[in-house]
């Protein structure tokens, strides 16, 4: 295993992903912690409900992306300091993970996605038989 | 009775209206922002009834969170966000800014108090502020 057990990825690999003609708008800051037995990748986003939000891992890649459509307001903004838009975040692990145990939650404008490591790469501890 | 306050005591606040007030006349003449913006990060507007404000607070609870009105033009918003995360954790990325908040924003006019409402949606908080009546235009009839 590398010290780098994740890192940022553009996303930008050619016909890798549908999506990658969408216009960006922002990249959603992260947390990324790992344990014994997972990775956790925590991002904000907020405004951004379970309808406008899709999480995909795919070779070893974890993908956060969106599209929200920017407030139409018919009065001028006194103070604008952020704006609706579409989002994305693309993350590699190089760890081997469960795919199927992969969970996301969306609470309170945070999405919280847990990676259980595959079996194989999680640490064992070995039984010491006494003869 | 006049009341003298401690002269650091306030600061905070005082340093946090100065950098809106710079943000604002920034954005205003068109620029990017400069320096990131104080937390929450904020959009306000006003039309003829209210003055709207909104607030991206991702991961804060509904309850950890105060609002106030100072005076009838100026808003207070203070609150906590935690991680949580646990001990035995190795970090890779540590981007979230997690830490206690208070911000202070000037109101574009004076609102009524009474009426204001607050909802919470995804982490997004909109505040409507009822414009006091003496606040609101008025049409002015002109005499012939």
């Amino acid at each position: 295993m590398t010290t780098s057990t994740c890192c940022e990825n553009q996303g930008h690999k050619s016909g890798s992903c549908k999506t990658s003609s969408a216009k960006v708008t922002y990249r959603p800051v992260i947390d990324v912690v790992e344990t014994a037995d997972a990775y956790r990748v925590i991002a904000e986003i907020p405004g951004v409900g379970p309808e406008n939000l899709e999480v995909q891992f795919e070779r070893g890649e974890l993908t956060i992306f969106g599209q929200v459509a920017s407030a139409e307001r018919s009065a001028e903004p006194w103070r604008k300091e952020f704006v609706r838009g579409d989002f994305r975040r693309v993350l590699a692990i190089q760890d081997e993970i469960d795919a199927d145990g992969i969970v996301a939650e969306l609470k309170f404008g945070v999405l919280n996605v847990l990676l259980p490591k595959a079996k194989a790469v999680r640490p064992r501890k070995i039984q010491i038989r006494v003869g | 009775m006049k009341t003298t306050r401690w002269p650091f005591e306030s600061m905070g606040a005082d340093v946090n209206r100065l950098h809106d007030e710079m943000n604002r006349l920034i954005s205003r003449c068109g620029f990017d922002l400069v320096t990131p913006p104080a937390f929450p990060r904020s959009n306000v507007w006003v039309d003829a009834e209210n003055v709207y404000v909104e607030c991206e607070l991702p991961g804060v609870k509904p309850e950890e969170l105060d609002i106030e009105l100072l005076g009838d033009q100026e808003l207070l918003l203070k609150g906590n966000r935690e991680r949580g995360y646990g001990e035995e954790v190795v970090w890779h990325k540590r981007e979230r800014n997690l830490r206690s908040f208070e911000r202070t924003m000037e109101l574009p006019v004076a609102v009524d108090g009474d009426h204001v409402k607050a909802e919470f949606n995804h982490g997004v908080l909109l505040i409507t502020l009822p414009k006091r009546a003496e606040a609101k235009a008025r049409k002015i009839v002109i005499k012939s």
